[in-house]
């Protein structure tokens, strides 16, 4: 393996404005996270403290390992949804490290709206649980939650089976789950820590029933007290449901920690490891690299050098279908085989993709793609040589692989492109974007021109009259929309990412991203190397 | 997982340990420590100095500096049960029974974990121990009484609170 | 090989720890077996690993087993040993012992019966010793009932006097006075004070030593009539009159003076017909005269700073005494060469009291190089027990000058690692450490004097943290499953964006 050589100018004209666009939008996206997940009206803060609660990121602070890296995801989950009145959706997830061991980890953010969950809230649970069954991750649960935000029921209702039924299959799995009840568990919400291996509810606020006491004196006209209900002692001394009681939130967090660390820990998936190594170009460089429009292009190995392990890349095939960079190097001492776009995708370039991802299954080595493509290539040559049947083998071999795949938006992500690399529907383990990446069908420029014609054309069929104005009207209109919802802060609100990253911490991310996903156990898929 | 720590008999304080293979953190409430280990030696703040360490129980015997040192590490959590447990002044049945022995009077000095009485119950005979040091004030049955569970057996004369 | 012709093959030695030890290091070196009793607690002890063989002896407590003089001579018996030795302490003394191995028909390494006899008696031994020129400190010959009586032996004696209960001691009905009038004042005061702590008002006077300096002599004589001395030693650093620090020679001591006590500690000894080793005690006050204490028939704890600076091992002298060699060593032959001091660390707590300490020595550590040399009878996981005295090892430091002997003895001190219980390790590095110490200026009020010097310092507040830090990480409370691995470790802390 040797050390990538990096042809980039720091002091170029091009460099500098890259560096200023996206160290802006990068500012832009700290500020954004830091509002989501730190800012709140006093009163809800007071609220909280009355209540005897800790803030949600006060308890992550007494549940985590002191000094242990945390992989929050989807930090910005509903941040263009409900009007911005559920920050992170009201809940909290990521990988964070409790006792040495990684774990999953949900918390309701009860400061606003009680915690109601939104749909998006109940998304993002169910994303998490999704990462955790497939990566094998224990979960944690701090369960504080306000239950469902009944006007938008319909959209939740049906979706939220799938947090309990997710549960179920992490336990058929063999993956341990724990709960620790710091607020009310109402109705189905009831489930969630008594579907889960051990839980811990908190004296005082922690609440377990079905139906709460108003709903009780309601249906029946029995009159009970929340405590005698379903609150920690009755649970914990009567009925079984829970298994410890905690007097206070600091002593629930304490006996997870002391839970979650008698768990075994995991055997993970084997690697060809080696000692962590910085790399040997300075990360921050990115923002110098990355351009500042999304039809520029750029080297992707200049972008591979700044996040593997001492810029070290044994590239694979370099000289056949260039438009595709493949090699291996190692992410925090962990051996990667990477795909990178450097282009269009043509024949060339899908064969040896398909060729390198099964020397990847095969050597048991986790992928990683890192995504800037437009799609495949078109025109009367390239059909004739069967580029949409290379294609179709390429998806066929990528959606087949044993092994971990992790994809990263570099820059733009779209068409059929999206799908070969690994796209949020192909399930990557996690998927990342940056700030400046876009992802849609086709680009913008070409869908805008598409798109308005056929808008034009219905109107022209309605008898109505197009300007020039109107036509720039319907043009800017268009484009906007595009843009909107190509834009990564649109797609990590839907939750259609893990996670909108600073470019420089995605060396971070991928190094506990790739060591969760070892923890999952898999079968090398009978058969030989296709040279396709 | 945070427990309590003191030097040599002082004061306690909390303290948490977060291992690695290099260099391991220490936290104190107040600052965190990173301590790298070698060979006989630990090195904290550029300062590296040969240790000799042994444990016995809760004591972890240093020689640093010269000086021999005793740390003593406890766990709250464990220390708070055991108060809570029989560190009070009431002692009570924690099933119903028959007193077989009585082994203490009112006025009687005891230390924590002496027998005060033997009781028997589903043909099996407990010891009932004192939770804490202290003087006996008032033993509540006599030897062939039956009692339920919860009864009070033995009391203590109340002290204050330790620390 | 089995030694020379004469000493005996086989050797028991009826002591523990590390007299015993060094002892049977001595037998070994000779060539001679090694015979060690012990009772039960002490199976695992490093005497008992060391010797050539070991003979359980019964008893409770478990001192009485080396008490037993019937085990000790059967055990002797059975093994096929020609001597025994007694070491220090137990039996050592006891002159009835020392007869009955005689009768068994089995050598006692040590002096004469009716020597230890003579000089086990108090009145006795000091009427032998003024004849033999080493005259007792002045003082009445019995009770003084009057003040006037008193006053006479004022001026018979001379002042500065001492008035002290004859009943009792611990300074009740003590009284120091410098003159005929304070005599007179201060008689009537002590004979009350007496009188109500011990019932008996009855004072004895003696010359009054404002700073005492302990001074012995080491004596060796053989069964021909030869007696030679060794030089002397100084015990001065006391604590209840329990030595702490020795040293040989004596600061006070110029040559002259050490062939004066010698002298007379040598023709004492011939006074009573004495052979193998021992010790004449003195007192010297700030005029340089010498005054007798005792003489102890024995092995001292202490012989080895006199075995440092004259190069002699005083156990086979006694071995070869005890065969009736004569002495190969000439007075002339003697030589003083540099100095020596020994430290006896004791588990105890020098901090509070000086209470003796309990615990298991988890680790056991001591330096060792040029000019050190440690006796010790202890080993990784012995119990310190109330059962026997607290000595867990004497450190021994020799060099060409008294200075280079006190920092080598610091360094020692300092890098000796004794874990698991409390011990005055660190006490005897501050004594050793003042300047009161280093310039020699000693006497039996030492430690009292300087007890305000002597005060553990304050540890540094990094200091604290270190050790803080150090015992975490060490405590078996933090469990070390939960350790963190890669990537986790190289990301301290780190969180997204």
């Amino acid at each position: 393996m040797r050390r990538l050589q990096s042809s980039v100018d720091t002091n170029s004209d091009t460099f500098k404005r890259n560096r200023d666009v996206n160290m802006a939008a990068v500012e832009e996206l700290r500020d954004k996270l830091h509002t989501a997940r730190h800012v709140r009206p006093e009163r809800a803060l007071a609220r909280l403290a009355e209540q005897g609660k800790l803030r949600v990121r006060d308890r992550l602070d007494l549940l985590l390992d002191r000094g242990a890296p945390f992989l929050e995801l989807s930090a910005l989950a509903a941040c263009q949804a409900y009007g911005g009145e559920a920050p992170q959706a009201n809940i909290v997830t990521g990988i964070g490290i409790v006792n040495g061991r990684e774990v999953m980890v949900t918390a309701g953010d009860s400061s606003l709206k009680g915690g109601a969950a939104y749909p998006l809230t109940v998304k993002k649970t169910v994303r998490a649980l999704q990462i955790a069954l497939a990566n094998h991750l224990p979960v944690v649960h701090l369960v504080d939650t306000g239950g469902a935000f009944l006007p938008l029921q319909d959209e939740l209702y049906a979706l939220g089976g799938h947090i309990f039924h997710t549960q179920c299959l992490l336990s058929g799995a063999g993956i341990p789950q724990l709960a620790v009840v710091m607020g009310n568990c109402t109705a189905g919400g009831a489930y969630q820590p008594t579907l889960c291996d051990e839980s811990i509810m908190v004296r005082g606020t922690g609440f377990v029933f079905l139906g709460g006491p108003p709903l009780v004196k309601a249906a029946t006209g029995e009159t009970v007290t929340a405590e005698d209900l379903g609150g920690a002692d009755m649970h914990t001394t009567v009925s079984g449901t829970a298994d410890y009681a905690a007097d206070s939130e600091p002593d629930a967090l304490e006996l997870a920690r002391d839970v979650v660390g008698n768990w075994a820990r995991p055997i993970k998936m084997a690697n060809d490891r080696r000692d962590p190594e910085e790399p040997y170009y300075d990360p921050t460089e990115l923002y110098g690299i990355i351009p500042d429009d999304i039809k520029k292009q750029f080297d992707m190995r200049e972008v591979i050098a700044r996040i593997v392990d001492g810029s070290l890349f044994h590239e694979f095939k370099p000289g056949y279908g260039d438009t595709l960079v493949t090699g291996w190097a190692y992410i925090w001492g962990i051996k990667v085989a990477i795909l990178g776009n450097n282009g269009v995708l043509f024949n060339e370039a899908a064969n040896k993709a398909s060729q390198f991802m099964q020397l990847a299954d095969r050597s048991r080595t986790p992928l990683l793609f890192l995504h800037n493509v437009t799609g495949f290539m078109v025109g009367r040559e390239y059909e004739r040589r069967g580029i949409t049947k290379d294609g179709a083998k390429m998806l066929m071999v990528q959606a087949n692989v044993t092994v971990p795949k992790i994809s990263v938006h570099v820059h733009a992500s779209q068409g059929a492109g999206n799908y070969a690399m690994a796209g949020r529907a192909w399930a990557p383990r996690f998927l990342f974007t940056w700030p400046n990446s876009r992802s849609s069908t086709m680009g913008a420029d070409q869908a805008v021109k598409t798109l308005s014609e056929v808008k034009l054309a219905s109107m022209r069929r309605q008898g109505l009259e197009v300007d020039d104005v109107e036509f720039q009207r319907v043009r800017e209109e268009v484009r906007e929309h595009f843009e909107q919802t190509a834009h990564p802060y649109h797609l990590t609100s839907e939750l259609r990412d893990d996670g909108l990253l600073d470019p420089i911490d995605t060396r971070n991310t991928l190094g506990m991203a790739f060591s969760a996903s070892l923890s999952a156990p898999s079968e090398r898929a009978p058969g030989g190397v296709l040279r396709i | 997982m945070s427990m309590q720590i003191q030097l040599d008999g002082g004061e306690f304080r909390a303290v948490t340990v977060v291992r690695r293979p290099e260099s391991s953190l220490v936290a104190f409430d107040d600052n965190d420590v990173r301590v790298v280990v070698s060979d006989g030696a630990v090195t904290i703040d550029g300062v590296t100095e040969p240790i000799w360490t042994a444990s016995g129980g809760d004591d972890v015997y240093v020689h640093a500096f010269g000086r021999s040192w005793v740390v003593t590490v406890v766990d709250p959590a464990q220390r708070a049960a055991q108060e809570s447990a029989g560190g009070g002044n009431a002692i009570t049945a924690h099933m119903p029974g028959t007193a077989v022995s009585i082994a203490v009077a009112p006025g009687d000095q005891v230390n924590a974990g002496q027998t005060l009485m033997v009781i028997e119950s589903m043909k099996m005979e407990t010891p009932i121990l004192a939770g804490r040091d202290g003087v006996v004030d008032k033993v509540h049955c006599a030897m062939g009484d039956s009692f339920d569970r919860g009864a009070l057996l033995v009391s203590l004369i109340e002290t204050e609170n330790e620390e | 090989m089995t030694g020379s012709p004469h000493l005996p093959d086989k050797v028991l030695v009826a002591n523990r720890g590390e007299i015993a030890v060094r002892i049977i290091t001595t037998l070994q070196r000779l060539g001679i077996g090694s015979v060690a009793v012990y009772h039960a607690v002490d199976a695992g002890s490093r005497a008992v690993e060391l010797a050539d063989e070991a003979v359980e002896l019964p008893g409770n407590p478990p001192v009485s087993a080396y008490l037993n003089v019937e085990a000790i001579i059967d055990a002797c018996h059975r093994s096929g040993a020609k001597a025994i030795h007694p070491g220090f302490g137990f039996l050592s003394e006891r002159a009835s012992f020392a007869e009955a191995v005689r009768d068994a028909g089995l050598i006692f390494v040590g002096p004469g019966t009716d020597a230890i006899r003579a000089m086990g008696d108090k009145i006795e031994s000091k009427v032998l010793a003024a004849r033999a020129g080493v005259p007792t400190v002045p003082g009445s010959t019995g009770a003084v009932d009057s003040v006037d009586a008193a006053i006479a032996v004022g001026e018979e004696i001379g002042y500065p006097l001492l008035l002290k209960a004859s009943a009792g001691g611990g300074g009740k009905g003590m009284r120091v006075v410098n003159t005929a009038d304070e005599c007179r004042e201060a008689f009537e005061r002590a004979t009350s004070e007496a009188r109500s702590a011990f019932g008996d008002g009855r004072l004895l006077i003696e010359r009054y030593i404002g700073r005492p300096r302990h001074i012995e002599v080491q004596v060796l004589g053989d069964h021909h009539g030869n007696v030679i001395h060794l030089g002397e030693r100084e015990c001065s650093i006391q604590r209840r009159f329990q030595k702490v620090i020795e040293e040989a020679p004596s600061p006070a001591v110029d040559d002259d003076l050490r062939a004066e006590i010698g002298a007379r500690a040598v023709a004492l000894a011939q006074a009573v017909g004495y052979y193998s080793a021992g010790t004449v005690e003195m007192i010297l006050d700030e005029n340089r005269n010498a005054y007798f204490l005792e003489m102890n028939t024995r092995l001292q704890v202490e012989h080895p700073v006199t075995e440092a600076v004259t190069g002699i091992d005083i156990v086979e002298e006694q071995l070869k005494i005890a065969v009736g060699e004569s002495l190969s060593i000439a007075q002339a032959d003697v030589k003083i060469r540099g100095s020596a001091i020994e430290c006896r660390i004791y588990a105890e707590d020098a901090d509070a009291g000086f209470l003796p300490a309990t615990g298991r020595l988890h680790v056991v550590r001591f330096p060792s190089g040029d000019g050190v040399r440690v006796d010790h009878g202890v080993t990784e996981g012995h119990d310190i027990t109330s059962a026997f005295d607290p000595m867990i090892a004497k450190v021994i430091t020799h060099a060409p000058t008294r200075r280079e002997a006190i920092n080598r003895m610091h360094a020692v001190l300092n890098e000796t690692v004794l874990l698991g219980t409390t011990t005055n390790r660190e006490y005897l590095a501050r004594v050793v450490a003042t300047t009161a110490f280093g310039d020699g200026q000693l006497h039996t009020g030492f430690l009292d004097e300087h007890a305000d010097e002597l005060v553990r310092p304050n540890p540094t507040r990094s200091q604290e943290n270190f050790v803080l830090a150090v015992g975490a990480l060490h405590s078996s409370r933090f469990d070390r499953r939960h350790q963190l691995l890669e990537p986790h470790a190289g990301m301290a802390g780190w969180t997204s964006a």
